[in-house]
């Protein structure tokens, strides 16, 4: 027996996945998709074929999400962009492809933040702190080499791959904001094996609680 | 007749605005009122009038409310703002002037045919 109220939360949830819709515009596409479903029922079409075509007629979830995702401009626009793809990380599955070029681009991403945090630390060891330029560089080199790595190979495979992949901004922001967090963490790492417990462990904890998340077992309200 | 994809687009802001004019309305009854307007043949994909009326409130032509509709569900109305009955009357210009340039132009066309 269909459930109107169901078959409506269902293509809302839908909708929230794709993670570039606010709460209150949802609120204005159900209320839109009611009264074209009431419109249609009360000239004599059943409940479910009017839901189904009221559905069409709003546009199917990804040409609503790129048309949302295009609303607004400059600072106002980047700051509404990292604001819901926070938001979306928890809520939204993505394709197997799609994971894998966030994780290359965060490896990457990583390595680039690491390289310049490690530099960042050797002047301001130097110049303040007052550490010997041998002591500093010493442990710039501990570190940069895998920093070098992390960039190169992250960011080559990553950017090739970015190429192939449906969401190229989502997989670049995805990586980035994660990467860009953890970046002074990197940068006053001591020893390389933080380098990687570093890159690893939150990157892991990050799938882990997306995958939870995506099958349902936990829930984020909205930021 | 199906209107290109790009006139459709170009069109939707003064369209909108146009329809704000005659008074406080929700993305709903904007849609069936184009639909009303063009005897059905300017089909809009629905869900595309919102992003077109958030674009129009961020450059503040219009304003929206929240309010309890008659069915007893919220519903978010629209409103033109003074800056949105200036840009109303600038594109009602700019869109007379491409119709009548246009028409000069095909009474020139059929006279040489």
């Amino acid at each position: 027996m269909f459930d109107l109220n169901e078959a409506v939360a269902e293509w809302r949830r839908k909708l929230q996945r794709e993670g570039m819709i606010e709460t209150e515009d949802l609120d204005e596409l159900e209320s839109h998709l009611h009264d074209e479903v009431e419109r249609l029922a009360r000239s004599g079409t059943p409940e479910e074929e009017a839901f189904h075509i009221a559905v069409r007629r709003l546009g199917d979830t990804h040409e609503l999400t790129r048309e949302f995702s295009k609303i607004g401009c400059g600072k106002s626009r980047l700051t509404e962009l990292v604001k819901r793809e926070v938001q979306a990380m928890g809520t939204t599955n993505d394709s197997r492809g799609n994971l894998l070029t966030t994780l290359l681009l965060f490896i990457g991403f990583s390595g680039l933040f690491g390289l310049l945090g490690a530099t960042a630390w050797v002047m301001v060891s130097v110049k303040l702190v007052g550490l010997s330029w041998q002591d500093a560089m010493q442990h710039f080199l501990s570190l940069g080499w895998l920093f070098l790595i992390y960039a190169v190979v992250g960011l080559g495979l990553g950017m090739k791959r970015l190429r192939r992949v449906e969401r190229k901004r989502r997989c670049v922001l995805r990586s980035l904001i994660p990467a860009f967090l953890l970046c002074p963490a990197f940068a006053i790492a001591p020893v390389s094996y933080m380098v990687i417990a570093g890159v690893v462990i939150p990157f892991c904890m990050y799938v882990a609680v997306r995958s939870a998340i995506g099958r349902g077992e936990l829930h984020f309200r909205s930021i | 007749m199906k209107i290109s994809r790009e006139l459709v687009a170009a069109s939707a802001s003064p369209m909108v605005l146009s329809i704000l004019a005659r008074g406080e309305s929700y993305g709903y009854a904007i849609i069936q009122r184009v639909r009303e307007l063009s005897g059905g043949k300017m089909e809009w994909t629905d869900g595309m009038l919102y992003p077109v009326l958030h674009r129009l409130e961020r450059r503040k032509l219009i304003r929206s409310r929240w309010a309890t509709s008659e069915t007893g569900r919220k519903r978010k109305y629209y409103r033109l703002t003074r800056k949105g009955v200036n840009a109303l009357q600038r594109s009602q210009s700019e869109w007379g002037l491409v119709t009548s340039t246009l028409s000069k132009v095909w009474e020139d066309a059929q006279c040489l045919t």
